[in-house]
Formats: C-alpha cells, structure tokens, sequence
C-alpha cells in the first residue's frame, strides 16, 4: 500500500511542476492588472529566469515591455519590443512588437521616429488588423507637431467612425485662441505691465509697472538733481528690468498658447485617444 | 570712524569670500580631486561678475534674512541657471522677470511642489524658455 502512494505521489509531481510556471505568469498578471506593474515585471523576470524556453516566453517578453509601456518607462519597453519585431517579422507577435514599438516612440514624444516606424509597418503589413491605427496614430503624432495638413491626409483613407469627427476637430486647430507674442512684447514696451495684462497675468503686470514705474522715477529725479553717478547705476538696473518686462510679456504669451493648446490637446486625447491593449496572445486597440 | 567701518566691511566681506571661494578642508578643489559631490552653486565655477553676484546674494543675503522666496527654483538660483543656460543678457532679463513674478498673488498660473517640507511654486527655467530652446 505505501508502495502505491508513493508511486501515485511520484506521478504527481511532474504535474506539480508543470502549474509552476503558470503561478507565476498568473501572479505577475494578477500584479499587472492591479497596475502594480514594477511588481508584474519582477515576476515577469523571475519566469524568464527559471524557464528560458518555456513556449509562452515570448508572450511574457512582449508583456514585459506592455508593463513598462503602462508603468510610463517607454525606453525601458523598447528593447523588448524591437527584439520581437527583428526576430519573428512573420508572426503576429512580431508584428504587433512592431506597432507597440511605435506606440512607445510616440510616447516618448518621438513622434517622427514613431511615424517611421508605423509607416514601415503599413508597409510590411497592409492586411494586419491594426493597419488603420497605424493611420490614425500617425495623424496623431502629426497633429501633434501641428503639422495639420500631413494629419489631415492620413485620415482621408481611414474607414473608422471616429475619423470624422477627429478630421473635424484638427480644422477647427487653427480657430483656436491665442495672444501673439511679438504683439503682448510691444505692448509692454510701450507701457511695462501692459503685454501682461493682455495676456490675463494682472498682478505679473501690476509687478513690472511698479517696478519700472520707480526705477523711472528714481532716473528722473536723479537726472535732474544732477547724481550722474546714482543714475548711471539706475539706469543700468532699468534697463534690465526693463527688458525683463518685455521678455515676461513675450513669455508670457507663449505659456498662454501652449496652455490652450495643451488643454485642447487633452481634451482632444480623452475624447479621440486610442488605447492598447495587450491580451497575452495579441494586442488590440480600443477607440475611446 | 568713517573709513574705520569701511575697512571692516571690505575685510569682513574679503575674509568671506575666502571663506567662499577658497580652500576648505572639504572643499572640491584640485588638492582634493577625490571629492566629487554634486552641490547646487557651489560646484559650478563662477565665471562671471553676475555669477559672483550671485553667490553674495546666497551666501551673505539670505543668510543674513533667511530665505524668503516663494519658488522653486529660489530667485536666485533660477537666475544663475538662466545665466549659466543663457548668458547675462536674456539670463539677466530671465532673472528680472521671475523677480517680478514672485509676489504670490498668482498661485494659479503655477503648480505646487514639495520640497524641504515646505510648498512652493514650481518654475523652471525650461518652463519659461521652452520656445527659445525647446
């Protein structure tokens, strides 16, 4: 009888070792999906580590730069991405490693690498499902750069729903409001404050008034009690301040572009953004 | 009494400015190659007349008053990094600009930062010259 259950617990154990690997892909998954994914990557390491050429390595390799692609490291996910792109060109995770490493170049705000890397992609691959989020990521990493025309053309052949609405969106681009800053720079040339004031800093400008409005006074009055010395001095430190007035007001202005920008940008993101998503045998996108 | 007082001050300041710029037991100079900290000021060379402007502010002015600045970079620090980024020219007009902008009333425009356990308002010399050198 212990010979049997010995026997019986003999047989077992390969099986044992075969949900080894498996717990741990199951709890670098369960960390992933928690966001925990500096947690997710260890686990992801440890399984590459203990099982080299387990079928499911490649998988968990493309998983790991999905990880750092979510954690916000995308130079971390890029080796990942572009080993599995070189070595299996042929298979669909090599392709979709292809599309996810111009997702992390356009993360990482490299967008005409980005957009070389989707093209290629396009190229090599017209009939893969995410061909048209090529496109459409490629209008965005355009848009991005404002370059509006070159966004608008890769939408043209787009045939999702949403590319209409966007295509109508980047028109709308050029309406947006913006305060020129060679226009705020002459303003505050001509009165400090005033190119501050235009662009909606009251209290920026309220400052450099004050500040010029004295050293002005403090010019005149020396000039004319004859301290040449004193006014020398003054009119140096003016003189500073007061081109740090024109250049606050030219600065100021830009921040006020880019602000706009930037908030159209997001909302535009949130509204028309595309996401990946990695479901361990393919990636697929979801249009927000 | 006049010229006494003057004398003093003159040594008085010399003196710090050895304190400063000389050499110390700790200091990173080429006697002691082996020290390789990385300090804010202290471990960029002061090159120029602004520059030593500079550190007097920091090292006799607020030390003298505390420090009283609002953001982050301190004034002065923004103003060095402008100038050693820009050359005193725009770094100067960088500087007189941020000292027109640190009267606090516009907390809006800005985002916090915690740093030292004390909040500030965060700006940076790239976050006002991200369209000169972007």
């Amino acid at each position: 009888m212990m010979r049997f259950i010995f026997f019986v617990f003999l047989l077992t154990l390969p099986l044992e070792a075969t949900q080894i690997p498996k717990g741990i892909l199951g709890f670098g998954n369960a960390l992933f999906k928690e966001q925990d994914y500096y947690r997710a990557i260890t686990e992801y390491k440890r399984f590459l580590h203990m099982y080299p050429t387990h079928p499911q390595k490649n998988a968990v390799e493309f998983q790991m730069g999905y990880s750092y692609l979510k954690g916000q490291k995308p130079d971390a996910a890029l080796p990942y991405f572009q080993k599995l792109a070189t070595q299996f060109p042929l298979k669909r995770i090599g392709q979709d490693a292809q599309f996810a490493l111009a997702q992390t170049l356009f993360e990482s705000k490299q967008y005409d690498f980005a957009i070389g890397e989707w093209r290629t992609f396009q190229t090599q691959f017209p009939k893969h499902p995410l061909s048209d989020a090529a496109a459409y990521q490629m209008a965005w990493a355009y848009f991005l750069q404002e370059k509006i025309q070159e966004a608008k053309q890769e939408l043209i052949s787009n045939r999702h729903p949403k590319t209409l609405a966007f295509s109508q969106e980047i028109n709308q681009w050029q309406n947006l409001p913006s305060r020129p800053p060679f226009l705020a720079g002459t303003f505050s040339a001509m009165l400090p404050g005033l190119g501050q004031w235009y662009v909606g800093r009251f209290w920026d400008g309220m400052a450099a008034l004050v500040v010029n409005g004295m050293f002005g006074y403090g010019i005149y009055r020396t000039w004319v009690n004859e301290y040449y010395v004193s006014f020398g001095i003054l009119t140096f430190l003016a003189s500073g301040f007061y081109g740090g007035n024109i250049y606050s007001a030219v600065n100021s202005a830009h921040k006020y572009n880019q602000n706009i920008k930037n908030t159209n940008w997001q909302r535009l993101q949130n509204q028309y953004g595309l996401n990946l998503n990695w479901t361990g045998t393919a990636l697929t996108v979801s249009w927000e | 009494m006049k010229y006494i007082i003057l004398i003093l001050l003159i040594l008085t300041v010399w003196l710090r400015m050895q304190d400063i710029f000389g050499e110390e037991p700790w200091s990173i100079s080429k006697r002691h190659p082996t020290l390789n900290e990385t300090l804010s000021i202290q471990n960029l060379s002061p090159i120029s007349a602004f520059d030593y402007g500079f550190h007097a502010w920091t090292h006799f002015l607020t030390r003298a008053d505390g420090a009283r600045c609002g953001m982050y970079p301190t004034c002065s620090h923004y103003g060095f990094q402008a100038l050693q980024k820009h050359g005193p020219l725009l770094g100067g007009w960088m500087a007189t600009d941020r000292f027109m902008r640190d009267h606090g009333r516009s907390p809006e425009l800005y985002t916090w930062i915690q740093k030292f356990g004390k909040t500030y308002l965060s700006d940076s010399v790239s976050d006002n010259d991200f369209w000169i050198s972007p």
